[in-house]
């Protein structure tokens, strides 16, 4: 066996990933019609084990999409509303002072929603900070610490979390360390008009399709090891660390858009954001390595709620995702070669 | 047909230098050969070079191409660059870039596919854009060396220095036919006008008109010595003509032979007086000559003198406004018409025609100055016939 016959999955693996994947991007599309490219990203941020931020208007089925990406992987799924009371207790459960039938009281620790392998945090930006810190261990580390006791979480553990971007009043916008934590942010678009009339005419009160499981957690584990087995080629990584390092704008290599706008750059947790999203970007499209095509289709999602803005981007009306582009248009694949 | 990706890489890698060699030898032949051109342009302009001298200005171009060369392997990308290049144009995903890193295995076929397609996306090798500029430079160089030039004057116009130079060389013809010059003189004043020939064909005005006036002062003080002999012998011809002592009239004949002779003035005497003379002066040594004789050879030896003298004057060597015709009526001014403060005058006459240089006549650019001179000496051999002591 050759060393890249060592390196890179087979064929037949990949294939077989592949099908499982697609069976699970098959059953988001049920749900959401006319959102491929939405339910693409989610599937890649979760193949990718990583937090995916879904932020849109109300009625865009983002809860929807949720429910059936947990059905379909056929693991634990819990639903936490998040709302200006709600306490860290709340979501990372507390200990309960009970009777253990012999007349002694014990404190016995409650597991809060946040034990489970999909958390749907909705609306989380409704939250306080104190409440929304309480996700912070269980999104970095996967464990929980609660009256100084260190409790795992279940595997796989992810986070969906939605946010509306509208109807400020009263939320608490997320702190970047908490977006740091995002794998993507991934923005929920408004549906055409055919896909509305389809919505209309197959589905009554809009109640989407049932799914059932089509993996349970020990193929979804196989899954996760074949996105491990994906090859990131040395010069992609170059690439990937060379874009990251363009949106600081004290980078001899950044645009000139992101000198303007940029106050901060994205940390190298965007950069292994990328990498490893563009693995499951990689398997989903059948290939054992990961493609300067692979990186350019994750980045945007990856990087661009990373980057802390200065205020003339907001009077002008730049965002993340356009400062992200450019970068991306700045940072040649590689070196230039003339002609 | 399966495309491997060594022979891809190899190939993307030769294209680059090539490409990058076209592209920078346009640029650096074009303006190597527009910079040699200029120079050439300058150099027949303004330093008078010849065309086959001013094509040897263009040796750098050679060169242009070498470093061009030199540039161009600069730009050679690596193994891995070439790869992530083929890899981006193709659209191949990661295919190239993984097996150049990793070599071939059984996803191999999938790169081969699509290095089919980056085959055909290799850098282009712009012939016609490198080459625009060299032709325009080319274009420039041709003219540069092959247009006319006008002449260029820095200082005095070469023709100035021609007429100066053929006037020289006039007096010293004039020189020569009226007198019998000293070998030697005629020697050095041959040497002296050739430096200043070669001076004037040098381009070295300065040079030529310092030869040229050193030449001029040799052959004043030689006619100026002529003219004082000449002056001398008249007395002593005019003595030999009307002494009623036969001795003393003789050996004032004799007196002015041995002058006139030591001035050069014997120069074709007239065929009584060599007749009668034909060893000289020596010839009136032993025999007393009758007052008849005397008179008669006193005059026709004056009748010589004084066409060696109007053989000058007419060369302008001496002052012929000041030779008054009736000056033969009496016998001082018979033979002295020319003596004394005439010879100045001559001088100031000739620094007056040095000032008129800018009128003389010039000579075509590139014809020898005077190929008769060359002749000169064998003239002047036959006609130093007079008798040597």
């Amino acid at each position: 066996m050759t060393t890249a016959e060592a390196a890179l999955l087979a064929p037949a693996d990949v294939a077989k990933a592949r099908a499982s994947a697609q069976g699970i991007q098959d059953g988001l599309d049920r749900t959401m019609l006319g959102q491929a490219e939405l339910t693409k990203l989610v599937l890649t941020g979760c193949l990718a084990r990583g937090h995916v931020l879904l932020e849109g208007l109300p009625g865009l089925g983002k809860t929807e999409l949720v429910k059936a990406l947990a059905a379909l992987l056929g693991i634990t799924f819990r639903r936490l509303q998040f709302t200006p009371d709600l306490m860290p207790g709340d979501v990372t459960g507390g200990h309960v002072l009970e009777d253990d039938g012999s007349g002694k009281r014990n404190f016995v620790f409650h597991p809060g929603p946040v034990f489970t392998n999909v958390l749907l945090a909705d609306e989380i930006n409704r939250a306080s900070p104190k409440t929304q810190s309480a996700l912070l261990e269980a999104m970095a580390e996967r464990r929980v610490t609660v009256l100084g006791e260190t409790r795992p979480l279940p595997s796989p553990f992810f986070v969906l979390a939605t946010q509306n971007p509208i109807e400020l009043e009263g939320t608490y916008p997320l702190p970047e360390a908490q977006l740091d934590r995002f794998l993507f942010k991934v923005e929920v678009p408004p549906v055409s008009s055919g896909t509305l009339e389809e919505i209309l005419t197959t589905r009554r009160g809009g109640r989407p399709p049932e799914h059932t499981a089509v993996m349970d957690a020990g193929k979804l584990a196989e899954l996760y090891r074949a996105v491990d087995g994906i090859y990131l080629p040395k010069a992609v990584a170059n690439w990937i660390a060379r874009i990251v390092a363009s949106t600081h704008p004290s980078a001899p290599a950044a645009p000139e858009k992101v000198r303007t706008y940029v106050k901060h750059g994205a940390s190298p947790r965007g950069a292994i954001a990328i990498g490893e999203a563009a693995r499951a970007h990689a398997l989903l499209a059948g290939k054992p390595n990961v493609g300067f095509d692979d990186v350019r289709a994750v980045a945007v999602p990856a990087l661009a709620h990373r980057l802390v803005l200065d205020y003339r981007a907001r009077l002008d009306g730049v965002r993340g995702p356009d400062l992200v582009r450019a970068t991306l248009e700045a940072v040649p694949e590689t070196a230039e070669i003339a002609g | 047909m399966a495309v491997k990706l060594a022979t891809c890489v190899a190939a993307l890698r030769r294209r680059v230098v090539a490409a990058e060699w076209t592209a920078r030898a346009g640029g650096l032949l074009g303006w190597t050969i527009a910079g040699c051109a200029t120079a050439a342009l300058l150099a027949r302009g303004i330093g008078d070079w010849q065309r086959t001298e001013s094509a040897w200005l263009f040796a750098p171009v050679v060169a242009a191409p070498i470093v061009a060369w030199v540039l161009a392997r600069r730009s050679r990308p690596s193994a891995a660059a070439a790869a992530a290049w083929l890899d981006v144009h193709a659209g191949a995903a990661g295919y190239v870039v993984t097996e150049n890193e990793l070599g071939q295995s059984s996803w191999t076929p999938r790169t081969e596919e699509a290095l089919t397609s980056a085959l055909a996306a290799l850098p282009r090798v712009d012939v016609v854009r490198a080459a625009k500029p060299v032709l325009a430079a080319a274009v420039f160089a041709a003219v540069a060396l092959w247009i006319e030039l006008p002449e260029t004057v820095v200082g005095p116009p070469q023709a100035v220095s021609t007429a100066a130079l053929e006037r020289v060389e006039e007096q010293i013809e004039t020189l020569e036919d009226a007198l019998a010059v000293e070998p030697e003189l005629a020697e050095e004043l041959e040497e002296r006008l050739e430096a200043a020939k070669a001076d004037a064909e040098a381009g070295n005005p300065e040079s030529t008109f310092e030869a040229l006036d050193a030449l001029e002062q040799r052959i004043e003080q030689a006619v100026e010595h002529a003219e004082q002999m000449a002056e001398q012998a008249a007395r002593e011809l005019n003595q030999a003509a009307t002494d009623p002592n036969l001795a003393k009239a003789q050996d004032a004949l004799k007196n002015a032979l041995s002058k006139m002779d030591s001035a050069g003035l014997s120069k074709d005497l007239p065929k009584s007086v060599q007749e009668a003379l034909p060893e000289g002066a020596q010839s009136l040594d032993g025999e007393q000559l009758s007052s008849a004789e005397l008179a008669k050879l006193a005059r026709e030896l004056k009748g010589g003198l004084d066409a060696r003298l109007a053989k000058l004057a007419n060369g302008r060597l001496v002052d012929a406004s000041k030779r008054s015709p009736g000056a033969h009526d009496g016998a001082e001014a018979r033979v002295t018409p020319w003596a004394g403060p005439k010879f100045r005058a001559a001088a100031e006459s000739r620094a007056d025609a040095r000032t008129r240089r800018s009128t003389s006549r010039a000579r075509p650019r590139g014809a020898p100055i005077n190929s008769s001179r060359r002749n000169c000496r064998r003239r002047r051999c036959s006609t130093l016939n007079r008798p040597r002591s």
